[in-house]
């Protein structure tokens, strides 16, 4: 859990409360210290243990009572959520343990600020891919039908928040395919493991078809638009589709990446297809002010920060 | 749910992109009332660095029509580079791609699907059922260059090439993916499918009975497509020199056995002295070097295609055909069980 105090555009002290350190979460992190947005920036780490979320009330007591005098100046705190372990193959019961923890967590966090008179805005990561898995074409008035235990979840987390959001804002980021050019221990999405085993000369295994469509946006374009919608005071609620519009297939990426690694990577196809639904957005469902990079240009960056 | 989308290139349409846009949105509310599981998700039109004003026109026509996405590429970069940019962009299990003209109305592109459905194909090309020019010679001159260019490239399916066609959207965005500026966009798909069909309609190239328009084709552009669609194909041309050679080679083998064997037992005398060696000798070598030659063109044609991303081998999954099948048999009032 970390906090940041810092000013916004308007020079106004902003709080952001931000849980989660995966993929999206250090790109939050870095694009926060980075000064892209915020100048003054203090940082500081809380501990949270995800082992025992029991003891979520003690890490908020010490939270705010080590933020006694910053959080008397705040009238509003931006909460980002970016946690949560599950990934789309996650079983029921798994993403059920991930839904208890996220409601017991924020309800916590309601309560208590609800006592110091602090509106909290919400800043929730979705998916778009677990709401809407297996509709083509997601357009701005489709409706998410998720398939897995992973989309109901998210969409549970969503609704969650939504029935609860008397009082304060909630800013819904529902995000398609996201992968990162830095170099990754975990979590790595498919550019990343296509470039790594592409350069070690090792075979990628892949759980869908190659003609499998998706759509790919950068983790840092996605922690831009959310941090300028607080610097700019702009987190006003509401649902953002965070996609670049352009769809892909495994295919093209591959031969993208052979193009910049100059030679033939070496793909293996699991029998056993657990995500082979096409999926793109039209332009018109993608939120406004969403700039994405262009994926070719990220693919060459990836491989110079792989190859550094 | 079985989805289309359709692409087209867009240089100087202006004039034509209303009408077409309507009658694509005439085909799409007739598709959403009459079959349960087909739908015209998208229209993508790609400017292709357009010279007059369709850009927009375009932007007019979309503002109200989401279905409706408009790409616009820097510069002009011709017809199949604008449509490999289109087809990359699209989403739907078919894609069909149509010039801005109205010379392809989109009242066709039903018959494609069911022309694709009854052929179990991945690609169908328009032919056009009555003359596209207005001119005997110039129908005739086309189609007897498509007939040569198929001979040389080893790619028979050229004689069918045509803007106006449907194409599983699985094939149609792999060989999009690994066209490059120089490849025969054409040539590209037949390297993934060789389940090709074509289908009879009325085409007329309403640019070239327009007085006041320019026509986009002329002797030089259709020269330039011929070169393309050898060098993508590159193989079979590169071939005929290694064949030159190797017959030459046999043949002055054959006659230096045939030379020495007569001189040995004098079966017929000496027409004049070294004559015999001179052929010989020029036939062996020349041969021999055309022989290699031959070799290393062929080993550049394998580098080439090699490069160009020619597949080792391509999977594909056809099981939405059925749902395709069943779809239009409906509309017919024939439900498939």
């Amino acid at each position: 859990m970390n906090f940041y105090l810092t000013q916004n555009k308007y020079n106004q002290t902003t709080g952001i409360l931000h849980f989660g350190i995966g993929l999206l979460g250090t790109a939050i992190k870095k694009i926060i210290l980075k000064k892209e947005f915020f100048e003054n920036i203090h940082l500081s780490n809380y501990q949270f243990d995800w082992q025992k979320i029991e003891h979520t009330p003690l890490y908020l007591a010490n939270f705010f009572k080590t933020n006694t005098e910053n959080l008397s100046n705040l009238k509003e705190l931006h909460i980002i959520w970016s946690a949560g372990k599950a990934g789309f193959s996650a079983t029921d019961s798994q993403a059920e343990h991930q839904l208890s923890q996220y409601k017991f967590i924020l309800s916590q966090l309601i309560d208590a600020l609800a006592t110091k008179n602090i509106r909290p805005i919400f800043h929730l990561m979705s998916s778009g891919g677990g709401l809407f898995e297996g509709q083509t074409l997601i357009e701005a008035n489709s409706v998410p039908n998720p398939q897995r235990p992973y989309g109901k979840m998210k969409l549970a987390e969503e609704e969650f928040l939504l029935k609860h959001q008397l009082g304060f804002q909630v800013n819904i980021y529902r995000l398609s395919s996201v992968f990162s050019v830095d170099v990754l221990d975990k979590r790595k999405g498919l550019m990343n493991i296509l470039m790594e085993n592409g350069l070690k000369h090792q075979v990628s295994t892949i759980f869908g078809k190659e003609n499998t469509i998706r759509d790919y946006v950068l983790d840092k374009d996605i922690a831009k638009f959310l941090l300028a919608k607080i610097y700019n005071n702009e987190a006003n609620g509401g649902i953002f589709c965070l996609a670049s519009g352009k769809p892909s297939t495994i295919f093209e990426i591959r031969k993208q990446i052979e193009k910049i690694l100059n030679k033939r990577i070496f793909i293996s196809f699991s029998p056993v297809v657990t995500n082979a639904a096409n999926m793109s957005y039209a332009y018109t469902a993608i939120a406004k002010k969403f700039d994405s990079e262009n994926q070719n240009t990220c693919l060459k960056k990836l491989y110079i920060n792989l190859t550094k | 749910m079985v989805t289309v989308s359709t692409v087209t290139p867009v240089y100087q349409g202006e004039n034509y992109l209303g009408q077409l846009v309507e009658k694509l949105e005439e085909v799409r509310t007739s598709w959403t009332e009459q079959y349960e599981d087909l739908k015209l998700i998208e229209s993508i039109f790609v400017i292709d660095g357009a010279k007059d004003n369709s850009a927009a026109v375009l932007y007019e026509l979309a503002k109200d029509r989401n279905w409706i996405r408009v790409i616009e590429l820097s510069k002009n970069y011709g017809q199949h580079p604008a449509t490999i940019a289109g087809i990359l962009h699209s989403s739907g299990e078919w894609v069909v791609t149509l010039d801005e003209d109205l010379q392809h109305n989109p009242i066709f592109i039903i018959n494609f699907l069911e022309e694709v459905v009854k052929k179990n194909s991945d690609i169908c090309y328009a032919r056009s059922s009555e003359k596209t020019h207005n001119s005997f010679v110039k129908d005739k001159l086309a189609i007897l260059f498509k007939y040569a260019i198929a001979k040389l490239s080893g790619v028979p399916f050229i004689v069918d090439f045509n803007s106006f066609r449907c194409i599983r959207g699985s094939i149609g965005r792999s060989a999009a993916a690994i066209s490059s500026h120089e490849s025969y966009f054409d040539v590209v798909l037949c390297w993934f499918t060789d389940r090709v069909t074509k289908i009879s309609i009325p085409l007329k190239d309403f640019r070239n009975l327009d007085e006041s328009a320019e026509s986009g084709y002329s002797v030089w552009s259709l020269i330039k497509h011929g070169k393309r669609m050898i060098m993508t194909s590159s193989i079979k041309i590169l071939r005929f020199g290694l064949v030159i050679g190797i017959i030459a080679f046999g043949i002055s083998i054959l006659l230096a056995i045939y030379a020495l064997y007569s001189t040995f037992y004098k079966l017929t005398p000496p027409a004049s002295q070294g004559w015999s060696s001179t052929i010989l000798v020029i036939l062996f070598f020349g041969g021999l070097l055309s022989l290699l030659v031959g070799f290393v063109l062929e080993s550049v044609s394998d580098l080439l295609l090699n490069a160009k991303g020619k597949p080792t081998f391509f999977t594909i999954d056809r099981s939405s055909d059925a749902v395709l099948e069943k779809t239009l048999a409906k509309k017919n009032g024939n439900p498939k069980k």
